[in-house]
Formats: C-alpha cells, sequence, structure tokens
C-alpha cells in the first residue's frame, strides 16, 4: 500500500482550484437541457452525441447536444453507476459492453430513478466510430428503443503511420462528404437549417476554445505542474460537451489565467510534486479522487494524460471550404482512430515534452478501443524512451470491475522503481 | 460416400494446416465477409478464411500474454493462428471492430511477422447500403488491384475478373442450394457447413466441383421434416463444429442467419460488362448493398428484415443466437433483434461462447431445453 510522507494525514496534498465557472456552466446545461425543450415557443431540439461526433454542426442550428458518455461519467462520478448498469443488464445487455453504454442504457430505460431524471429525450441521435465502435451499437439501440432518425458518421482509421502514410485521398472524400450528407440530415429531421455563416461563427468559437484548451494542457509542462489529472478530466466537460459556445471560452479563459498565475508562482496542482507520471485511458470515475489524492500524498502528479488530449484538435477557420476540409480531417484524426504505432509516438513525446518519470496505463474492461494492444505498446513505450510503465486494470463506471488493493500493489511497485532511479 | 472423402480432405488439411499453406504457397489469408474474393482469385490467389476450427500446437507466444482477457475471443484465436502459422499473405480488416482495428499492429509490435509477410490493410466503411460506401469501397478495392499489380507484377483485366465473378457467383449459387437442401432434409446443418468450410479454403474452381458433386448425390434422397424447427443467427460465430457436437441443434436448424452462413451467399455480382471500372462498381454494390450486413455495420432494419421473412418462409418456431463471448457488437445487435422477436412473441435463446467451444456441454443443455420449450408450443 502506498504510504503517506511526511504530512500531517489531515492536511490536503493537493492545491484546489479557484476557478469555478466551468462547473457552474455544466449544472446550468444540464438543467437547461432540461426545462428548454419544453418550451412549445422555443422549439428547441435536442440531440444525443459521442464524444467524438462533430458537435459544431448541431450547435450551428440552434440544437442542444447531449453527451450519453459525459453524463455516463457523471452518474459514475456520483456512485450510482452500477444500479443503472444492472438495470441495462437486466434488460437483456450483456454484463460484457461498455459500461458508459451500461449505465446510460440502464437510465433511458429507467429515467424517473436515475440522476437528474436522465437526460432529456432526444430528437435525433448522431454517432461517430473515431472514438470506438461501441458507440455505433449503443446508439442504434437507443435509436430503435425511441424509434429516433440516427445519424452515423463513418470514420475509417489511420493506418501505417510507421510508415509515414496519412490519409488517403479517397477516405478524406468519404468522410468529407458526409458532412454535407449530415447538415441534410438536421434540416430533413429537425426543420433547422444551418447557413454556412451560422457553421463559420461556431467554428471559430469552438477553435478559440480549443486553443485556449489546448494552452492550458501545455502549460502543464511545467515544474511544479499547474494541474493534475482530476483537475483536467473535471475541467474537460465544457470542450467535450459545448465546444463552439461563447460561454465555453470564458469558462476556459478564466482556467488559462488560474494555470498561468500557479506557473509563474510555482504553485503546483500538489503540494510537494516528486514523481510526474502519464495517464493513459478514460479515467476511473467512481475513484477518481481517492486514487490520485493518495498518490498526491506520496508526491505524484500527473501533468499529462492521453484522454484529455484527444480534444486538443483545430483547423482552419478562413473560409467555409477549407474549414470543412479540415474538419473532416480533424474528425478522422482523433486519438483513438489511429493505429497503435501513433500511440507509442505521441506517448513518448509527452514523456519527452513533460519530463516525466513514467506512465500509468488503465486497462480498461470496459473500453476496448482504448485498451486493445496494450501490453504490446508498453514494453514499446518503455523501449523507445527508457522509462518505466505500469498496466492496472479498472473501469471507467463499473466498480464491480475494479479492484482497489490490486490497483496500488502494482502502482506501489512502479513508485518503488523511479524512486530507486531516482536515488 | 463423396461426403465422407470431403470430409476427410478438409480435416485433413485443418489438422495439418501449416502443410496446406506450404502446399499452397498462394493462400491469402483473411477474415471478415466483405473482403471481395473475386479480386483474390482474379490474381490466382487462393482466399482462405482464417477458421476456428483449426487445431495447432501453439510453438510461439501465448496470446493470453498479449492480450488481456475481455479482449474477445475471435481476436484471440485469429492472433494466435497468426502468430503460430507460417502466413506469406494476408488481408486485414479495418474499420470492422474496436478488437480486430489494431490486430496488425499488436503482430508487429510483438515482432510475429516474417520479414516476406505480404499484407494490405482493408480500409472497410461501417456504413452500409447507400450510395456514397459503395463509391468509397469501390476506390479502396480500387486500391486492393494496385496493391496485388504491384504484388504480383500482373495486370488485373476485365477478363480475368469476369471470369473468377462467375466462379464466385456459381458457387454462392451452389450454397444456396445446399441450404435449401437442409430445409428439405436431404443434407444436414453439419454437412453444409463442412462444404462451407471447404469452400471457403479450396480453390474456386475445386469448391464448385465439390458442391456439384454433393448435389448431385443427394438430389433424389426423400424429403424428411422432424420438428421443431428454429433459426440459427449470429455474425462472427464461425465454429460450426457446432453442429457435430451438438446433434439436437444439428436436425433443429431450419436455416442460419449467419455472416459466414447464409449472409455469404445470398448475393450475385454482374459481370455483364466488358469495362473494368463498371465491373469493379458492380462487385461495389454487391458487397455494400446487396449483402446482408453485420453486426458491425451500419444498415438499419436490414438485419432484421432479413431475419424475420426468413422466419416467416421456414415457418420456424425459434430463433436461436449465438455469439463469441466480449464480442460488443454480436453482443448489442442481438439485444436489438431480441427485442423485435419479442414483440411478435417469438421464443429466443441466446448462446455465448468462444471459438473453441469449451462450453459445449452447457450449451448443448441449453439447446435441448429451448427446444423441448417450443415443441410444446
Amino acid at each position: 500500500m502506498i504510504e503517506k510522507i511526511d504530512r500531517d494525514p489531515t492536511e490536503r496534498a493537493y492545491n484546489k482550484l479557484k476557478s469555478n465557472s466551468y462547473k457552474k456552466y455544466t449544472i446550468s446545461y444540464y438543467r437547461n437541457s432540461k426545462i428548454l425543450p419544453k418550451i412549445p415557443l422555443l422549439n428547441k431540439k435536442v440531440a444525443w452525441v459521442t464524444s467524438g461526433a462533430p458537435v459544431e454542426i448541431l450547435v450551428a442550428a440552434g440544437i442542444m447536444p447531449l453527451y450519453p458518455e459525459n453524463y455516463a461519467a457523471i452518474v459514475g462520478g456520483s456512485k450510482q453507476s452500477v444500479d443503472a448498469c444492472i438495470i441495462a443488464e437486466n434488460d437483456g445487455y450483456s454484463n460484457e459492453l461498455c459500461s458508459y453504454a451500461r449505465c446510460h442504457l440502464g437510465t433511458v430505460i429507467n429515467p424517473s430513478g436515475s440522476l437528474m431524471g436522465g437526460l432529456s429525450k432526444p430528437d435525433i441521435i448522431v454517432s461517430c466510430n473515431n472514438i470506438c465502435g461501441t458507440v455505433l451499437k449503443w446508439f442504434q439501440s437507443i435509436s430503435e428503443y425511441y424509434d429516433i432518425p440516427h445519424f452515423h458518421f463513418d470514420t475509417p482509421p489511420i493506418v501505417d503511420t510507421k510508415l509515414g502514410k496519412t490519409q488517403e485521398n479517397h477516405v478524406f472524400h468519404y468522410v468529407r462528404d458526409q458532412l454535407d450528407d449530415y447538415i441534410e440530415f438536421i434540416k430533413t429531421h429537425t426543420g433547422k437549417r444551418v447557413t454556412e455563416k451560422k457553421i463559420m461563427k461556431v467554428l471559430r468559437l469552438a477553435n478559440k476554445a480549443t486553443l485556449l484548451w489546448g494552452e492550458i494542457l501545455d502549460s502543464c509542462k511545467a515544474t511544479p505542474t499547474p494541474l493534475n489529472c482530476p483537475d483536467r478530466f473535471i475541467t474537460m466537460a465544457p470542450i467535450v460537451a459545448q465546444r463552439g459556445m461563447k460561454k465555453t471560452i470564458t469558462v476556459y479563459e478564466e482556467l488559462l489565467e488560474e494555470v498561468h498565475q500557479r506557473v509563474d508562482s510555482k504553485t503546483g496542482a500538489i503540494k510537494n510534486e516528486k514523481i510526474r507520471l502519464l495517464w493513459d485511458n478514460i479515467a476511473i470515475w467512481f475513484y477518481l479522487y481517492p486514487f490520485f489524492n493518495k498518490l498526491a500524498q506520496r508526491g505524484v502528479v500527473f501533468p499529462v494524460d492521453t484522454y484529455t488530449h484527444a480534444w486538443n484538435m483545430t483547423g482552419s477557420v478562413d473560409n467555409y471550404e477549407d474549414a470543412m476540409n479540415d474538419y473532416a480531417k480533424m474528425y478522422s484524426h482523433v486519438y483513438l482512430n489511429q493505429d497503435l504505432s501513433y500511440r507509442v509516438e505521441l506517448i513518448s513525446k509527452f514523456i519527452k515534452e513533460y519530463e516525466l518519470d513514467g506512465f500509468v496505463l488503465h486497462s480498461n474492461k470496459a473500453c476496448k478501443r482504448y485498451s486493445m494492444g496494450m501490453l504490446s505498446y508498453k514494453k514499446a513505450i518503455t523501449e523507445k524512451t527508457g522509462v518505466p510503465g505500469v498496466i492496472i486494470d479498472g473501469d471507467m463506471v463499473d466498480s464491480r470491475n475494479f479492484s482497489e488493493e490490486q490497483t496500488w500493489t502494482r502502482i506501489e511497485s512502479l513508485i518503488e522503481m523511479i524512486e530507486a532511479r531516482k536515488s | 460416400m463423396i461426403f465422407q472423402k470431403l470430409t476427410s480432405e478438409i480435416d485433413t488439411a485443418l489438422n495439418n494446416f501449416d502443410e496446406y499453406l506450404e502446399e499452397n504457397n498462394n493462400a491469402m489469408m483473411y477474415f471478415t465477409a466483405d473482403i471481395p474474393l473475386e479480386i483474390i482469385s482474379a490474381f490466382n490467389f487462393i482466399p482462405i478464411r482464417i477458421p476456428s476450427e483449426i487445431e495447432f500446437n501453439s510453438k510461439n507466444k501465448s496470446t493470453n500474454a498479449i492480450f488481456q482477457p475481455f479482449i474477445c475471443s475471435k481476436s484471440r484465436q485469429m492472433l494466435d493462428f497468426l502468430i503460430n502459422n507460417n502466413i506469406k499473405h494476408a488481408i486485414f480488416s479495418e474499420n470492422h471492430c474496436d478488437s480486430l482495428q489494431n490486430l496488425y499492429d499488436v503482430l508487429r509490435l510483438n515482432e510475429s511477422i516474417p520479414n516476406n509477410f505480404q499484407y494490405f490493410r482493408f480500409l472497410l466503411p461501417v456504413n452500409r447500403g447507400g450510395k456514397a460506401e459503395t463509391k468509397y469501397y469501390q476506390k479502396e478495392i480500387k486500391r486492393l488491384v494496385t496493391w496485388f499489380e504491384k504484388t504480383t507484377g500482373e495486370k488485373l483485366t476485365s477478363d480475368k475478373l469476369k471470369s473468377s465473378i462467375t466462379l464466385h457467383n456459381t458457387k454462392r449459387k451452389l450454397l444456396n442450394t445446399i441450404s435449401d437442401m437442409v430445409l428439405e432434409g436431404k443434407i444436414q446443418n453439419n454437412e453444409l457447413f463442412k462444404l462451407k468450410l471447404g469452400s471457403d479454403m479450396f480453390p474456386v474452381q475445386k469448391s464448385i466441383d465439390l458442391l456439384n458433386s454433393i448435389i448431385d448425390d443427394r438430389q433424389t434422397i426423400k424429403e424428411s421434416n422432424p420438428s421443431p424447427k428454429v433459426i440459427l443467427s449470429g455474425s462472427m460465430f464461425d465454429n460450426f463444429e457446432i453442429f457435430e457436437k451438438i446433434p439436437v441443434l444439428n436436425n433443429a436448424v431450419a436455416f442460419n442467419d449467419l455472416t459466414f452462413g447464409s449472409r455469404s451467399t445470398t448475393f450475385e455480382i454482374n459481370n455483364q460488362s466488358d469495362d473494368l471500372d463498371t465491373i469493379l462498381e458492380n462487385i461495389s454494390k454487391a458487397y455494400i448493398k446487396d449483402r446482408i450486413s453485420d453486426s458491425v455495420h451500419f444498415y438499419p432494419n436490414q438485419r432484421r428484415d432479413y431475419l424475420l421473412s426468413n422466419f416467416e418462409r421456414t415457418k420456424a418456431k425459434g430463433v436461436i443466437f449465438i455469439y463469441y463471448s466480449f464480442c460488443d457488437p454480436d453482443a448489442f445487435e442481438t439485444r436489438n433483434l431480441s427485442r423485435h422477436l419479442e414483440k411478435r412473441d417469438i421464443p429466443i435463446l441466446t448462446l455465448v461462447t468462444d471459438p473453441k467451444l469449451t462450453n459445449i456441454e452447457q450449451l448443448a443443455t441449453r439447446v435441448e431445453a429451448f427446444l423441448e420449450r417450443i415443441g410444446d408450443l
């Protein structure tokens, strides 16, 4: 077990963020999503989207996007996800399926017994397989359950990056053409028209927010690092779910200011930074703070992770054609849609740039796309960087697939290895 | 007699697969049903689907050291196969499912690929049935053609491709005829799938000859129709030894709705044109629009309609779903299709297994109980 060191056990090992508009913003967004679609005069439509789907066009159409993954993470953080998963399992969904999907489907089946009464019922749903193939089947279930239209944005993966290959031209055109089909789908099924002007306005706002988010992530290279994993996991919600909205920019301006202040004053995310690690995969939401705070007490901080960096891509916003072309490329090139060589390269780059001592790979039973090949790329990263890593077993929201004891045994061995190297 | 000879030939090949591959130096391994076999054959390669029934000794690395326990059992079996056999050529299906997407990378990172290994990573569309994905698939098969031309130094001609299409169309028709003979009681499911297995690993002309001889042999048998009858439905499930290991299932299945069963044969490619581009377009239409999709694809209602229409046609009394453990697309698809069947009061049974059918006794008991139940209806 990890031992606390040299500190009063009641003393907090981390510096709490002062910025809190991200929290207020997320709460008000969910509150509005329950109220606004019920006001007939507003004719507010709701779309459920996957985290990698092109949301900016929905925002430009005045449609309110809601993210079942984001919601499942909140339910997980509230420790209500296992109950929701069991409801889905009792309805016939296999317990081997993605736990975000099971958790969310449980709330669809039983909204009255769910956090916030479940998400507002959608008018349309949009999935994109750039983050995984499961979202397609999950959203297909929802589409059939509610009998509502479903658009699937198909993004073939980027392969052979080690050989210097990029996206084939016909793959690009396939993805690009689907954006036009998507606009048509929105118009057909919601009656909402999207103009080029509106799209450009939203893309510019989304770009600005993403640049701010990117700057926040880059600032974490500083020593001590201004943000730890839980800080980024919690503050990422607007860049995932509210990209292209004005308020998102304000939220990240506030956060960036605090990050800058921390960097200037050498105030770290944790109080006694000794070891710097990378986190790969989705958070273990039900164990987020106990996990990272326990490590913080030991002086272990995570200046970078692959998860929050997934929303750090921008494109041209000069004119509509270039913007839409870049947009198609951007959605094809997300982290999980590229091959394992890319993962090895990116994590190795992070290890160098963020001056890390090691890395933690979360072998997430609930996310096969993120976890497939992990044992192989762990070895490749260590060979490339000389930095040790560890794999821990877990699950993003199903605590039945997580063993605290086993996790700490593995983490402890990594820390001992790093401490031995440092001494 | 003809069938026993064929069975013996297939079993010999499966039990000595290394030797079989050695003898067939032009074997092109593949593992999903949307790979255009016509193109492979047109370049004089033998398309061979990686079979689940194969027996081999794990000589190299164990899959358990490479994959976590929750990675789908079919991916594990395929990785095992690729590591432990001397494969020279393969087509990897990308964009198929989360477990298969990085299979090639895993092989490469584990240094499990021979130096002379030649491979193509086929970027399949997930969307099915529409114009955009058909056009896209056509471009992707053009890329495949270019790869073959580079690999073999031979140019694809419309004549070669047309001949190949004719052969594969014939093979599919013969398999459909044999599938109908199952319904008529003239042939058993275990025999049908043994033939299918052979036709997935023998050169196409040889398969046609074998299928013809079986049809001639069985044509005169009088119809017999034991009850009750069920449909077996699934996607990636492909260990057809299940029919030999569970005799009651063998007798009860009237029709299969399986990727490597009926869904790989119920389409025909138009080869009336002499223009190569037009022929490639026809191949694309057949694979993307006409072929009944799998659980990983997005073709709303197509699977449901296919299953229901065959349920009506065969006058079946129930549906048995089967899929491999940790296969997310199949698990979702099974639940989604079940919902439609439940609305119609159609009895269903869901079986979960692995490519080696390690829980066969348990499966047999459940099948027997289900058949008893629907037999009473």
